[in-house]
């Protein structure tokens, strides 16, 4: 090649990628695109960050969702105020129903163990729920423990707390949730505001104790992994 | 003579005078130079500008919101919409039957709760001047794939993918959430932030539920899509709507907007469309905007300065032509002997004109081709200053590439000048008598 058609060359190679331009976007990489968990919080007023300064921030299945579960879960916060078993049966388990959850968390009990001893619909009803919401789609069901109620009077306090005990493991135990001790994390009797603006006796707990609540069932649902529904 | 001969021999001239060879050479490049660039940047304002308008960009569409025209304003760019009208399925359906109507992208969007992140990342820490608690917003859903067409700007970081599930970008309202502006919207790009959707219930006083998921941002812009501070795909908000519909109808602090869709972006067959299809839509009942004035404005703006720049470009070229026309005519004073042996030995008025426009030509060919390429790099350059600039306004920035007719234009455009200009030397240089030019001598 001579020198002169070599340096044709160089010209036209330049004026042909000069013919190009333009900048691309920059920015963070894409996510990719992958099976949703869906986790449910069935539950009554700790789960919705009753007793705390900043509900919504600071409930324990919020802390929960932002610290353990993958970044691609959708939390729905099904809980209802003063809800009883019963009551969850009635309003909580169509929610949960309807998203399909991959795993679940259940906290109850407060209530009925305010009002006296376990009786023994309170089983049953458990139970049932536990079992409707394994039935959904093999769903992780992890169930919370009771919890010694600072309302109650010392002595009542700890056998109230072991006869409910028994109840939630009877009821896990016939249905294969999983349960989540919260022995430890005995609410401090901080007598919260509750829902009727008088201080709530059922389980008011601040933020300290959210993240105690969070971080057993952290613990458990670390035990084992959860499988992914396909939306 | 051979046209082979002939090119030799100009080829030999330049050589031997390669100092003027050398001037008029730098003269022709740096007109071409001068005119590529300049045509290369008016090509970068039409696509940032003009194409935009006249081919479907955010400029050239029609918003449509979800109310009833505004009878008293029909003639205004933004009217003042009438009052709330549901803007549904059947309505979309109509608006993209009409005729003049390119394309039609609906605008959702949702009522939202943000919980942003307690730790904020480094760089953003400080900067910051607040810290924002829960922040209750709106979501703007479209179908991503089309957001070039919409009034939607980039500041920082990208838009989210059409797909995605965890990626909001936001907008200057929510950067003013932490007190920052637009030059420090990177900051906020990779936080990640709980989104929650409400639903309501009642108990005692009206209460909700979430449903709630974690949305990294991935982008800051500017967008006039539709009121709201996280701007993401149609279907997070369509997920998003749809559990909040789910809730009881209770009071009317929060809740779905009773349109389905917030606003609908209409984009017309053409420019001339504009007007006539928003009359259309007015007709099906709905309010529109659009910038029909600004538009013809800027359009005759374009053209001015278009042809102000070509002017200069070709004056440019013109004096370079006369410089070639100078040079020339001096090689030709100085070379009547060789024009006279030329002839002495056979060669024809004809031959003589040839090697004198060959000069002339490879003249302009060189001063074309390092023109256009320099035109090139100058245009490169200004237009990475201009983007830099572009950027810090939030704005998306042009894009510099020279298309190939501009090339082809720079080169082949030099070397007809430099024919041209090369026309009446050659033409003295032919018509030289072999004896006077011997003579002369």
């Amino acid at each position: 090649m001579t020198r002169r058609s070599l340096c044709l060359l160089v010209a036209g190679a330049v004026l042909l990628a000069a013919c190009g331009g333009g900048r691309e976007a920059l920015g963070p990489p894409v996510a990719a695109v992958g099976p949703r968990s869906v986790y449910v919080a069935i539950g009554s007023d700790e789960e919705l960050g009753e007793g705390s300064a900043n509900a919504l921030q600071s409930s324990w299945p919020q802390v929960f969702f932002r610290r353990t579960l993958p970044g691609n879960t959708v939390f729905v916060n099904a809980a209802a105020h003063d809800a009883t078993v019963e009551a969850a049966l009635d309003v909580q388990l169509p929610i949960a129903r309807q998203q399909r959850p991959t795993i679940v968390s259940v906290v109850l009990g407060a209530q009925e163990e305010l009002a006296g001893d376990p009786r023994p619909q309170f089983t049953d009803q458990l139970t049932k729920l536990l079992r409707s919401l394994r039935a959904i789609d093999k769903t992780r069901v992890l169930v919370g423990s009771a919890v010694a109620l600072p309302s109650l009077a010392p002595d009542v306090r700890t056998a109230r707390k072991a006869a409910y005990d028994a109840a939630i493991a009877k009821a896990a135990a016939a249905t294969g949730a999983e349960v989540v001790p919260l022995g430890d994390i005995t609410a401090t009797g901080d007598q919260q505001v509750g829902t009727n603006g008088r201080p709530d006796p059922a389980f008011p707990i601040d933020d300290h104790e959210s993240e105690a609540v969070a971080a057993a069932f952290s613990k458990a649902f670390g035990k084992r992994s959860t499988p992914t529904s396909a939306r | 003579m051979s046209w082979r001969d002939a090119f030799a021999l100009a080829r030999r001239s330049v050589y031997r005078r390669l100092g003027r060879a050398v001037l008029t050479i730098l003269a022709v490049t740096l007109a071409a130079a001068l005119l590529t660039s300049l045509l290369v940047l008016a090509g970068a304002a039409r696509t940032r500008v003009l194409n935009q308008l006249s081919k479907g960009g955010p400029l050239a569409g029609i918003q449509v919101a979800a109310a009833a025209p505004n009878l008293g304003q029909l003639d205004r760019d933004s009217p003042q919409p009438g009052p709330p009208k549901p803007l549904d399925d059947v309505a979309l359906r109509r608006i993209r039957a009409l005729r003049g109507v390119a394309s039609v992208i609906a605008v959702e969007q949702a009522p939202i709760v943000v919980i942003p992140p307690t730790r904020i990342p480094r760089a953003l820490q400080a900067v910051a001047s607040r810290k924002p608690g829960t922040i209750q917003t709106t979501m703007i859903g479209t179908e991503l794939q089309d957001a070039s067409k919409l009034p939607i700007s980039i500041i920082s970081g990208r838009l989210p993918a059409p797909n995605a599930q965890t990626e909001v970008a936001v907008t200057e309202t929510f950067l003013q959430r932490y007190g920052i502006g637009k030059r420090d919207a990177a900051t906020v790009v990779g936080m990640q932030l709980e989104i929650g959707s409400p639903r309501k219930y009642a108990f005692g006083n009206v209460r909700v539920r979430g449903r709630w998921t974690k949305q990294t941002i991935v982008g800051v812009v500017a967008q006039q899509a539709a009121n709201g501070e996280v701007l993401t795909g149609a279907s997070s908000v369509e997920a998003a709507r749809s559990w909040t519909a789910g809730g009881e109808q209770i009071g009317d602090s929060i809740g779905p907007d009773s349109s389905p869709y917030a606003g609908l972006f209409v984009i017309a067959a053409g420019l001339d469309q504009i007007g006539p299809v928003r009359s259309r839509i007015t007709q099906v009942g709905y309010s529109t905007s659009a910038p029909e004035n600004l538009i013809n404005s800027v359009q005759r703006y374009l053209h001015v300065i278009e042809i102000v720049l070509s002017g200069i470009g070709v004056i440019a070229l013109v004096i370079a032509g006369l410089g070639i026309t100078n040079a020339m005519l001096a090689s030709v004073r100085e070379r009547r002997r060789e024009i006279g042996v030329l002839k002495a030995i056979g060669a024809r008025d004809r031959d003589v004109r040839h090697v004198f426009l060959l000069e002339a030509g490879l003249l302009g060919l060189a001063g074309g081709l390092l023109g256009t390429v320099g035109g090139w790099g100058i245009a490169r350059t200004l237009g990475s200053v201009v983007n830099r600039y572009l950027s810090h306004q939030g704005l998306v920035g042009v894009q510099v590439g020279m298309p190939a007719v501009v090339a082809l234009g720079g080169i082949v455009g030099a070397t007809v000048l430099a024919l041209l200009a090369g026309t009446v030397p050659a033409q003295r240089a032919a018509g030289l008598p072999a004896r006077q030019a011997m003579g002369d001598e």
